[in-house]
């Protein structure tokens, strides 16, 4: 336990290390925690869009209008913004990251998880880098070759700066890019998450200490408000990464916008 | 130098892992779990759902247009009933301008013939009136003549010739 102050507070391998459900701890195929609500993530919109399918009629019901609504918020929201004229195709993958990141997201505050998947670099490390992969692919597929000279020597430029700039465009493109892109998710979830911590461990210690007892009158309702932010967080980081893969890629197919 | 190696691998087995590091078995499910996630979504989940979509605004796209036509038709429909009952009511007013002249045309045929009839009535009883009153001076002319004659024999105390007085006397009824 590290103490601050009076009050104890967990290891930080409390968040880190987690063991092993199935097969031994250490191996690649340890299936933890952390690969039980990235199994969630898979199995949740399989069982919601299944049913939402098996739904008919004109007007749209329970698991269909949840469906409906899922991919009509990434089209409308999400890939039309991001991307724009020739979205169909990556639909399905951006609807994809915005559900395996929220249900990563989401377990936050769900009692027995109450830890977020994406609060591990792994998951959001996989994510960043398949869309890494998507937007380059795509940028070569639509332009050709081209399509390097368009991102690292970009038109309008003087030709004198291309010796500053283009070095820059590599690296926050084909380098930094897919690394900021995890970060800025785990990130956010592991800083929400030890917010979380924090506010727990406030009110449990302050409530074991009589003597400061009412300082739990501000404790509690900021756990719960915490709690509540995090939903909104969890969302909000969903559709974030999810909207930054869509203009990667909208980038990638129209270069010269 | 042992004793510093000792304590420097100690403090490296005592530092709390670095959360940034991702884990192997962590990037393998998460992998495992999204691509499966990414192919179901692409060839399973999203089609039949895109499907009722398209469907639906397919079908909502047709109602418009139904409603679309059927509006246009109902417009089109007012539009001859419209022109229909003009040309009834065009029709209506010819037949009625039709008979009033037919009308004013019997009425006028009417009044000439009560006129004939009238003038030929005024006539007829302007004749039989003439002759009454030709019939009435003749029998006067008689009673004044034997008059007159009467009272001259009377003022004379002599006979008179009737027949010899007689134009006489006309010529003195003429004068009036």
């Amino acid at each position: 336990m590290n103490l601050l102050g009076a009050v104890k507070f967990p290891p930080i391998q409390n968040v880190i290390e987690w063991p092993a459900w199935l097969f031994e701890d250490s191996t690649y195929f340890a299936f933890n925690k952390i690969a039980f609500i990235h199994f969630l993530g898979l199995v949740i919109p399989m069982a919601v869009f299944l049913l939402g399918a098996r739904g008919s009629g004109l007007v749209p019901r329970g698991f269909r209008t949840v469906s409906e609504g899922i991919v009509t918020f990434v089209d409308e929201q999400i890939a039309k913004p991001g991307i724009g004229h020739g979205r169909e195709p990556y639909l399905p993958l951006l609807v994809s990251f915005f559900l395996f990141i929220f249900i990563g997201n989401i377990t936050e505050v769900i009692p027995f998880f109450q830890m977020p998947a994406n609060a591990r670099m792994a998951g959001p490390l996989v994510l960043a880098l398949v869309a890494w992969g998507m937007f380059i692919s795509v940028g070569v597929r639509h332009n050709g070759p081209g399509y390097f000279k368009e991102v690292l020597f970009p038109p309008g430029v003087p030709k004198a700066l291309y010796l500053l700039v283009t070095p820059i465009e590599f690296l926050s493109t084909f380098l930094v890019r897919p690394f900021s892109h995890a970060v800025r998710l785990f990130a956010n979830m592991l800083a929400g998450h030890i917010l979380l911590i924090t506010f727990g461990v406030l009110c449990i210690s302050v409530w074991s200490a009589s003597a400061l007892v009412l300082i739990q009158i501000g404790t509690f309702p900021g756990l719960v408000a915490f709690t509540a932010f995090e939903v909104g967080v969890s969302l909000i980081q969903a559709f974030v990464f999810t909207i930054l893969a869509a203009v990667y890629i909208g980038g990638a197919l129209h270069p010269a916008h | 130098m042992i004793n510093l190696l000792v304590i420097v691998v100690a403090a490296e087995e005592e530092a709390p892992p670095n959360p940034v590091i991702p884990v192997e078995n962590e990037i393998v499910w998460a992998a495992i779990f999204f691509f499966a996630l990414w192919a179901m979504m692409k060839f399973v989940l999203l089609p039949p759902i895109q499907r009722a979509m398209d469907e639906r605004s397919s079908t909502i796209q047709s109602g418009k247009d139904a409603a679309d036509a059927a509006t246009s038709a109902l417009g089109s429909a007012r539009r001859d009933h419209e022109a229909t009952l003009a040309e009834a009511r065009a029709e209506a007013n010819a037949i009625l301008a039709g008979a009033r002249a037919a009308a004013d045309e019997r009425r006028a045929a009417l009044q000439a013939e009560a006129d004939t009839e009238i003038a030929e009535m005024r006539r007829s009883a302007q004749a039989e009136i003439d002759q009454a009153r030709a019939e009435a001076l003749s029998g006067m002319r008689g009673d004044v003549s034997s008059l007159a004659v009467g009272a001259a024999q009377i003022v004379l105390g002599r006979d008179l010739d009737a027949g010899n007085q007689q134009s006489v006397i006309d010529q003195a009824l003429s004068a009036d």
